[in-house]
């Protein structure tokens, strides 16, 4: 089971979206911004019907009709119509750069956007949104009643700007041309799987981190056809730094052979600055690169890593 | 297919769907014209293929990205809830209220029981024994409602008149339509809330009727609440069914999953009581201005009972033979 506050929605071309889901604590905090700018209408209102009392008594009637009106229409119809008519969002969420979707990803109607208002009423039970919290921690959308009701979800787009969350720095050493001897080139979907395991703020611990890389640097290692014996900077125990972390290279071989890997070929990697400790390597067209043919173990658990652990 | 040869040959058409993407945005739905409408949805599905070519081929991951965008603009464009104008809102709410609210007829009568029946036994109760008022409404309001009822309203229609009747119908909306909505929403608890608001607003008013009656002011009674009664208890009774079918998502799932089902039957729910606020608000338009007038009750109860034919007729009949699909 996915633990993630991402969804992925398809769409009936095949086309996938990815939307970050928002959590109850910016919710939150995106209605209690919606009851302020309601209190303050509110407040603006009342004076106002404060000054039509001074123009006598039949005033002041038509004027706490319109209060009245106008009170009712905030309480029920303020998220319908903004939700419904400004593209799913009300002012709070706008602060806050939340939007209400269908779970299909497609904008919400006012009919949703009016349902799931008056669902808020129930939501509220018994009080302080007590029932749209619980609600909302037991599903996996963070949907609360309203939402699961009229087929909507809430997301957050603040998020969306750094979906591709920066990379960790590390300095480790490029592969050689030479050490790879059936292939020098890696498509960019595999990079970018080494990419979201070395990601930064992942919570994840060095060793769990080896484990999954493991397969992942077996694999790779077999496609490139890498060998160590023909990597000289292996020999040169090249200190690899992730995260201001300096790893150890000899308890976490199939880490530090993804971090080589990803700087040798993605595209960050190529349009860093040679560091003068590359420059003393000689050049890849020194190396005689010889064909060798391969051996695909179809087991994939008798042949060692080759990645020079 | 080489990845140059295709860049050359689909270059073209990304660059006018971009273009044509951003004329459409700048124009108002009447102004789109069918056959640019048309060309974006083509453009748009042969784009969605480029995508999917691009990303099995592993071309170009900031090609892939200029599509994903393309397609993500295409997306939200076309996909979206069908327009509604005026005309369709009225339409809806004269012809497809009721041809909707007959397709959950039993639903329509169930909360119709619900209510009905604790409103007679409190009614008649009340007549009998009049201590089963006062176990119901707080003494203080039954006397204010029979207060309320002892006079003759108001000797003519002038500013006083017009002045408090605008309160009163804002008043009116502002309570009626408030239970009403409560009355629905609480319908998601398996509709334990709507059945309880049913029974209680039922026995409540059925009190307050019988009090009043016990109390020898029928004929002013009867004669102010028999015009807007008639859109003000149905809407009453509707915005109950309306729960009912909200209710009725969380446990009957049929041949949905138990989400679609939620959504459903919520969709269903929330455009019946969508037409029950709005009988709602021609109820108090009537309760605020007409009921209290100072005219002959034989008219008051000639336009009453016209108004609950024309309810009842108007919920029965209209839109038969038509298939509506709001």
């Amino acid at each position: 089971m996915r633990v993630d506050t991402q969804l992925t929605v398809e769409t009936p071309e095949g086309v996938d979206f990815q939307f970050e889901l928002a959590g109850p604590g910016r919710r939150g905090l995106a209605m209690a911004l919606d009851m302020l700018v309601v209190g303050a209408v509110l407040f603006v209102v009342f004076l106002m019907l404060g000054l039509t009392t001074a123009f006598g008594e039949l005033f002041a009637n038509i004027g706490s009709m319109f209060v009245l009106l106008i009170f009712f229409s905030i309480k029920w119809f303020y998220s319908a119509l903004f939700e419904g008519f400004a593209g799913g969002r009300t002012p709070g969420k706008m602060a806050m750069h939340l939007r209400v979707l269908r779970t299909n990803g497609t904008p919400i109607g006012f009919l949703e956007a009016f349902g799931r208002g008056l669902v808020l009423a129930a939501d509220w039970l018994p009080g302080a949104f007590t029932t749209g919290v619980v609600v909302m921690i037991s599903n996996s959308q963070m949907r609360r009643l309203g939402d699961l009701f009229f087929d909507t979800m809430v997301i957050d787009e603040s998020s969306e700007r750094n979906l591709r969350r920066s990379l960790a720095d590390h300095s480790a050493v490029p592969l050689e041309r030479s050490s790879c001897l059936r292939t020098f080139s890696l498509a960019p979907r595999t990079i970018s799987t080494i990419e979201r395991l070395i990601e930064k703020n992942r919570p994840i611990l060095p060793l769990r981190r080896e484990e999954l890389a493991v397969p992942l640097a077996n694999a790779i290692s077999r496609y490139l056809g890498y060998s160590p014996e023909n990597d000289a900077s292996v020999f040169e125990n090249a200190p690899v730094m992730l995260e201001s972390h300096q790893l150890d290279c000899s308890q976490l071989p199939a880490t530090c052979f993804l971090l080589r890997v990803q700087n040798t070929f993605s595209q960050e990697g190529k349009s860093r600055p040679v560091t003068p400790r590359n420059q003393r390597f000689r050049r890849d067209d020194e190396y005689e690169v010889l064909p060798e043919p391969i051996v695909v173990d179809m087991t994939g658990t008798t042949q060692s890593p080759g990645y020079g652990a | 297919m080489n990845r140059d040869r295709f860049l050359k040959q689909r270059q073209p058409e990304w660059q006018t769907f971009e273009k044509l993407l951003s004329t459409l945005r700048g124009q108002r739905r009447g102004q789109q014209s069918c056959e640019a409408i048309s060309d974006l949805s083509r453009m748009y599905r042969s784009i969605c293929y480029d995508l999917s070519m691009v990303r099995s081929r592993e071309w170009d991951e900031q090609l892939e990205y200029y599509l994903n965008h393309l397609v993500a603009q295409g997306h939200n464009f076309l996909y979206r809830a069908p327009p509604r104008n005026a005309f369709s809102v009225v339409d809806f709410l004269v012809i497809g209220f009721p041809v909707l609210l007959r397709k959950y007829k039993v639903f329509f009568f169930v909360a119709l029981a619900l209510f009905g029946i604790p409103f007679l036994v409190a009614a008649i109760g009340t007549n009998i024994d009049h201590s089963i008022a006062t176990s119901v409404v707080p003494p203080k309001d039954l006397a204010a409602a029979s207060e309320m009822y002892s006079k003759a309203f108001y000797q003519s229609v002038d500013g006083e008149y017009a002045g408090q009747r605008s309160a009163m119908a804002g008043f009116y909306v502002f309570h009626n339509v408030g239970i009403a909505f409560k009355c629905y929403a609480h319908g998601v608890f398996f509709g334990i809330g709507t059945i309880y608001q049913l029974l209680f607003n039922g026995l409540f008013i059925g009190a307050i009727s019988g009090h009043i009656i016990s109390e020898g002011h029928g004929d002013n009674f009867f004669s102010f609440v028999i015009s807007h009664g008639s859109f003000e208890l149905t809407a009453l009774v509707i915005a109950g069914a309306a729960g009912l079918v909200l209710a009725w998502g969380t446990i009957y799932r049929g041949e949905r999953t138990r989400p679609e089902s939620l959504a459903f039957f919520g969709m269903e729910s929330v455009k019946m009581i969508c037409g029950a606020g709005a009988m709602l608000g021609v109820a108090a338009l009537i309760e605020g201005y007409f009921s209290p007038m100072a005219i002959p009750h034989v008219i008051k109860y000639v336009v009453g009972t016209a108004l609950w034919v024309l309810v009842i007729g108007w919920l029965v009949l209209a839109g038969r033979g038509r298939s509506f699909s709001p």
